[in-house]
């Protein structure tokens, strides 16, 4: 074949994968500031949607729940993964591969079976639906993921930066605060930047923990779409999506840096 | 105070069924440069590690400057570390990395500052404070860890295999320069290293090593010139190295039969029948077409000649079926003929190493 040909048609394909990928979340940005109420025809440029997102009691109050719900769950769940995937690289024990491969099944169990165990279990242990319910759910999916990024970020680490600190006279507190933790941070915060986007994505499990009065904001979106698409969700995933990239992208750049 | 600064009592060190370190004792004196030599897995580095504290042993007491330091953490000993891949901690600068040791003692701002830079300038890199590990070259990387081991006035420092990773021409310049630090401080040094050549320039003594054990303990020239078993004899320098018979005993000298070809050798307390190893030095042996008076001598004929520069090496096949390798210098004029002539190989009686292990 002609190279000159083979270049053309992979760029029209490479094109085509990415318009394939990203034609749907553009849609759902432009239609955002239309003028309309419908989400079919172009008839100018408005930020009006925005403004009546911001006047909405109900999707004010999911947001708050949202981010209270997200930080306490990445919190919480970022000390615990950290020192699970420190405690698994550093340790060796008996059964030690099983109870590290069970720290992961969580990632592959199906969201919705997770749902129905998690809302099975707080209600046999008779606690009541509400924020509480959904951070410690949120705290339960999120530490396999933490455990991972932490765990690559020791894969990495010298053993033998924490042997030189205890040999120049700190115990092992003050070797992990001044040497293993500066070192493996990136890796941690990247673990919690992680957590905290699941959290705020999260749509399946909450939809099974949360209470009446614990609304979150994917929540929110979800029965506000019941009554059609109105361009004030696509305001409201507009911003929420701006949010998540940001603190992907920020993930991702620390990931990065990590691995120089 | 006793002369030993260390003193390995019958140290062993268990891993389940792995023996990495068996029953060494090695009393380390005062301000000496010992060397522990041996090749990788040979357990010179546990042997470090057990000293440093790493690891504690399963069998046998160490003991610092006269203290049982038995259960005794690596940061409650006064012994300090080189590491191998200098462990710089990368989140820090220079200052910061050759500070931590005082930082861990509450030592105050202003001595800290003021040791630092003594530190920079003891290993020649005053202004580098500054940097971050990853802006320096090897060598440097490997000052900057010395100087943070040394900041704490330790009354042993344990070097292990510290030049590995630098090139040839830095790693004898290193070699230098360390010595000249030790003999400057005074500190007792216990360097590791499987690099014979270096064991020889820089040590007091050398412990040679060899699965778990000790094999001989001495000065370099006594490892060199006497080796006590063929692992010295063959890890130390280039040797020539035969099994043989003792066949005859006298007064003052013994006969040793080499397949076929007896040889006399020093008297050395041998008996009659038993199994010994003659180890004889490359340098030792001289060719003539004569045997010569009082001397060992076996006939050949040449195999190979190799040239290295300073030296000329010659490989000779014996008589015995043995082969013999040969070093003189290069500028002397050879008188053989290569193809054709028989030659017989001589050296002093007292040249060859006898060995019963």
């Amino acid at each position: 074949m002609n190279s000159a040909v083979f270049r053309w048609t992979s760029m029209v394909y490479s094109f085509l994968i990415y318009l394939f990928l990203y034609v749907p979340i553009l849609i759902l940005i432009v239609f955002s500031f239309n003028d309309s109420k419908l989400n079919a025809v172009w008839t100018g440029f408005t930020l009006k949607w925005y403004g009546k997102l911001l006047q909405n009691q109900g999707v004010l109050e999911a947001t708050k729940n949202s981010l209270y719900v997200a930080f306490f769950s990445t919190v919480i769940s970022t000390m615990i993964g950290t020192l699970a995937a420190v405690g698994m690289y550093r340790y060796s024990f008996k059964g030690k591969s099983v109870l590290d491969g069970l720290l992961y099944i969580p990632v592959v169990i199906p969201e919705i079976v997770l749902g129905v165990a998690l809302l099975a279990f707080f209600v046999m242990i008779k606690m009541p639906l509400g924020l509480l319910t959904l951070v410690l759910a949120h705290i339960t999916f999120s530490i396999p993921f933490v455990v991972v990024v932490v765990k690559a970020r020791l894969e990495g680490f010298d053993r033998s930066l924490e042997e030189a600190a205890m040999d120049l006279g700190a115990n092992q507190l003050q070797t992990f605060l001044k040497i293993t933790f500066p070192v493996i941070f990136p890796g941690i915060l990247a673990g919690a930047l992680m957590a905290l986007t699941l959290s705020l994505d999260d749509v399946i499990i909450s939809f099974f923990v949360a209470g009446p009065s614990s609304t979150t904001l994917p929540l929110k979106v979800f029965s506000m779409v019941k009554f059609g698409v109105s361009p004030e969700i696509n305001a409201l995933s507009t911003i929420l999506l701006l949010f998540v990239i940001t603190i992907a992208v920020t993930a991702e750049k620390l990931r990065i840096k990590q691995e120089k | 105070m006793g002369d030993n600064m260390v003193q390995l009592i019958n140290i062993s060190k268990n891993y389940g069924d792995n023996i990495a370190v068996d029953s060494v004792s090695i009393d380390i004196k005062r301000g000496e440069f010992i060397t522990l030599l041996g090749p990788s897995g040979c357990g010179k580095t546990t042997t470090l590690r057990l000293i440093a504290g790493f690891e504690q042993p399963t069998g046998g007491a160490v003991l610092l400057d006269g203290e049982p330091v038995e259960g005794k953490q690596p940061h409650q000993r006064n012994v300090n570390t080189v590491f191998q891949n200098y462990a710089l901690f990368p989140h820090m600068n220079v200052s910061d990395n050759i500070a931590f040791g005082l930082r861990m003692k509450k030592t105050p701002r202003e001595q800290i500052k003021q040791k630092v830079s003594e530190m920079l300038s003891l290993v020649q890199l005053e202004g580098y404070g500054g940097r971050m590990p990853d802006q320096l070259s090897g060598g440097q990387k490997q000052r900057i860890a010395i100087a943070r081991a040394l900041i704490n006035n330790p009354k042993v420092l344990l070097l292990d295999e510290p030049l590995g990773a630098l090139d040839l021409k830095l790693r004898k310049q290193m070699q230098l320069e360390l010595k000249h630090l030790q003999q400057k401080l005074g500190i007792t040094f216990v360097y590791v290293t499987h690099d014979q050549e270096e064991a020889l320039t820089m040590s007091d003594r050398i412990a040679v090593m060899n699965r778990g054990r000790l094999e001989q303990l001495g000065y370099p020239f006594d490892i060199y010139e006497k080796p006590e078993t063929r692992f010295v004899a063959d890890f130390i320098g280039e040797t020539n190295l035969y099994q043989g018979k003792v066949s005859q005993v006298s007064d003052s000298i013994a006969l040793v039969d080499l397949n076929g070809s007896v040889v006399h050798v020093a008297r050395n307390e041998l008996v009659c029948g038993e199994t010994v190893w003659l180890a004889i030095r490359p340098e030792r042996i001289k060719i003539s077409f004569w045997p010569e008076e009082g001397k060992a001598a076996v006939r050949g004929r040449f195999k190979e000649r190799i040239y290295v520069g300073s030296v000329l090496k010659t490989v000779l096949k014996l008589d015995n079926g043995m082969e013999m390798t040969v070093s003189e210098q290069a500028l002397q004029p050879f008188i053989f003929d290569p193809d054709s002539d028989q030659v017989f190989v001589n050296w002093e009686p007292e040249d060859a190493v006898v060995m019963r292990s």
